[in-house]
């Protein structure tokens, strides 16, 4: 039951099954050797689960002293950032295969914060400190990642209504 | 069209994922690799507590004038006439000081102006023979007369002098009323009182008895303000101008006295000792195993002989020796064992646990053999053709070949009241049973195993008058000599031979001793000193069929002799 769950948390960070099994690994461990610090008053579930992202979150800040941050030039403007933050809609019409399919292709910065801020309810105050990034930073990512996101989801949807219209 | 954050989320919250058995193998790995190893620190406990032991004995056994003050609290103070500072931690003898406000005894003490013979300084002699006398009256002991000799603080010899020369204020301290001491072949003491800025504050004298004639003691001591030194001397090592600075401790509490006792002394012995054991682990063992090995084995009592090398440095004693002795138990195991059959024939097992039987024409209950019987068991009931009570076999029933089979039987009771009893007996086919092996050797007899053993310990040793008492702690380092052991199998299937391959070469024992010694002379002493023995590690090697461990409580009697 908790495996699923971990795992569906994991999954959408990492791009394949392995990787995330990994990442449940290390987080059922964490959650075996730190089980006295649970404390019952806390939902379980959310603990977990916490553990989990935090485990993401850690194994993200080891790989990311070891690469260059995405350059985001063309998503400096504040306002455009914005816009993309508060439009961004997409038909209901893909399946679990392909939206991860679609989350694969962003880059691992990308992939966290939109994560972390559209999946599992982060705030963007929240992914900086946790990323060590600013807060602006973390709106880039963001938008690069519903930006490219989009782009993908249009040229499926293109791609589709012309194998019809032929 | 929908919220691309949200759309994502309720798509991915359809995934369904099943874990593996690879997953929670990892996991489990992972666990058992970040267990924590429970350490065993008992071992390491034993092997502490000596150590500790002994730096605890030796600190607290080291002549510090400072703590012997500190600890009566009682430094003079203005007001005071005179406290009393005994050192009985420094003197085994416990000679007691009388440290005086001169001030308050005006009448019993004398000052003369002199100059020192040989630092040609002017000192101050301060006479307590009066005060002396009158200390003995009261204490109807030997109080000592003093001459103190008193350095102004202006001296140039003075403590508060940078530049103080030693040896000056030694040469000071050896003149002494020699002359005193030789006439009354008796104690001579000699007190200095150096650099005192408190003119009137303390003179000093010693009230000792008479027994303390042989003791030889250098004791420094501490006031503030005032540093005090005194010797006790044999009248025949009297220090005399020439020879005396060697005996002095000029340098205060600081320095070490000069005239530790040290003493070698050897002792031989012979004695007794409990012998017990813990059976600390048996492998794959049968869940009877240890409980038959404690019910069938009995503890018994060995002898021991050994001889000590004891080195004496004031209450610290140091031992060595050499010492035999051996671990034993009485083995008394019954004949009965877990086997595995070799036949293809069903056996019947007794369920029933008990059942009446008839002795004297009253009915007890009787435990019932629970052997696996492949014939007959026997009980005795009311046999209502003849009137009498007689004996049957349980087995005379149909034979079952499956499940379970109670068998009845009607007794009575010493005033014929009829009892119905029953056996319950179960059709078995299992390959190891209870069996009885009449040809088993070795049943009863005697465990030994011998060890020549060489004990290192370290201990405290106190004396009062004739009697002395030390208690001493350390390591033994037994080395296998011989042994003679058989021991029911850890399947308790048989009686097997521990043999001298499968037994530790040498054996760690932790051992204490309160040792009592009873001088009969200077030399010679009566040794009696109760002890107690654990091995550290077990007396067989870790593939040997148990690990066991011995202790033993015993005492020693023997002889000591002091050079």
């Amino acid at each position: 039951m908790w495996f699923s769950t971990l795992m569906r948390i994991a999954r959408k960070y990492k791009n394949n099954e392995e990787d995330a099994a990994s990442i449940v690994n290390d987080s059922f461990f964490k959650i075996f050797t730190n089980i006295q610090n649970y404390k019952q008053e806390l939902p379980f579930e959310a603990w977990i689960k916490r553990i989990t992202i935090n485990t993401v979150i850690d194994e993200f800040r080891k790989n990311k002293k070891h690469k260059n941050l995405l350059k985001l030039d063309d998503y400096s403007n504040t306002d455009f950032l914005d816009f993309i933050v508060r439009n961004d809609e997409v038909d209901e019409d893909l399946n679990v295969k392909d939206i991860l399919g679609l989350i694969e292709k962003l880059d691992e910065e990308e992939k966290v914060v939109f994560n972390l801020f559209e999946i599992d309810g982060y705030s963007h105050n929240e992914i900086a400190k946790e990323l060590e990034v600013s807060e602006r930073t973390s709106k880039r990512y963001l938008a690069s990642a519903r930006v490219k996101l989009r782009k993908m989801i249009t040229q499926i949807f293109e791609t589709v209504k012309m194998i019809l219209l032929c | 069209m929908l919220n691309l954050g949200k759309i994502f989320k309720q798509k991915l919250e359809q995934q369904e994922f099943d874990a593996t058995n690879k997953h929670w193998l990892e996991l489990e790995k992972r666990l058992d690799n970040a267990m924590p190893v429970k350490k065993n620190n008992r071992k390491i406990l034993w092997f502490l507590f000596p150590i500790i032991g002994a730096f605890g004995i030796y600190f607290y056994a080291k002549p510090n004038a400072k703590s012997v003050l500190a600890a009566k609290n009682k430094i003079i103070t203005q007001n005071e006439t005179h406290a009393n500072i005994s050192n009985p931690k420094n003197n085994i003898n416990a000679v007691k000081y009388d440290v005086v406000n001169t001030s308050k005894f005006a009448s019993l003490v004398s000052k003369n102006n002199t100059t020192s013979e040989n630092t040609n300084e002017n000192i101050t002699e301060i006479n307590v023979t009066q005060f002396a006398q009158k200390k003995q009256k009261e204490s109807n002991q030997l109080a000592e007369a003093s001459i103190i000799k008193y350095r102004p603080s202006n001296s140039p010899l003075s403590n508060s002098n940078p530049t103080i020369n030693k040896e000056e204020t030694n040469k000071l301290a050896t003149e002494m009323p020699k002359s005193n001491t030789e006439e009354k072949q008796n104690f001579t003491k000699h007190v200095e009182l150096a650099d005192s800025n408190e003119e009137n504050m303390l003179a000093v004298t010693s009230v000792s008895n008479n027994e303390d004639k042989n003791s030889s003691k250098l004791i420094s001591l501490t006031i503030p303000q005032i540093k005090l030194f005194s010797a006790l001397e044999k009248p025949s090592t009297v220090p005399t101008n020439t020879n005396a600075s060697q005996s002095i401790n000029s340098t205060g509490d600081k320095s070490k006295s000069t005239n530790h006792k040290t003493a070698f002394s050897v002792s031989v012995y012979g004695g007794a000792m409990y012998v017990d054991k813990k059976i600390l682990s048996a492998n794959n063992a049968h869940s009877d195993y240890v409980n038959r090995r404690i019910l069938e084995e009995k503890n018994t009592t060995k002898s021991t002989v050994g001889a000590d090398v004891n080195y004496n440095y004031n209450h610290l004693i140091l031992t060595t020796g050499i010492n035999y002795h051996t671990q034993s138990e009485i083995r008394n195991y019954s004949n009965k064992f877990y086997r595995e059959l070799n036949t293809e024939d069903p056996y019947w097992e007794i369920v029933t646990s008990n059942y009446w039987k008839e002795n004297n024409r009253t009915f007890t209950t009787t435990q019932v053999n629970t052997q696996v019987v492949n014939s007959t068991d026997t009980i005795s009931y009311f046999d209502a053709a003849t009137g009498n009570y007689t004996s049957s076999n349980v087995s005379t029933q149909t034979i079952i070949s499956t499940g379970t089979q109670t068998i009845t039987h009607t007794a009575i009771d010493s005033i014929l009241v009829y009892k119905d009893d029953s056996i319950q007996k179960t059709r078995t086919t299992k390959k190891i049973a209870y069996i009885i092996d009449e040809n088993q050797n070795n049943l009863k007899g005697k465990n030994t195993i011998s060890y020549i053993e060489i004990p290192i310990l370290i201990g405290y040793q106190m004396r009062y008058g004739k009697i002395g008492v030390a208690l001493k702690t350390g390591i033994g380092f037994g080395v296998l000599s011989k042994q003679t052991m058989y021991y029911l199998s850890n399947d308790v299937s048989s009686i097997n031979e521990i043999k001298i391959e499968n037994c530790n070469k040498l054996v760690y024992n932790y051992i204490l001793r309160l040792s009592f010694n009873y001088y009969l002379s200077q030399n010679w002493a009566i040794v009696f000193d109760p002890n107690f023995r654990t091995n550290l590690n077990s007396v067989t090697k870790t593939n040997a069929d148990f690990q066991q461990k011995y202790w033993n409580i015993g005492g020693n009697i023997g002889l000591n002799y002091t050079f």
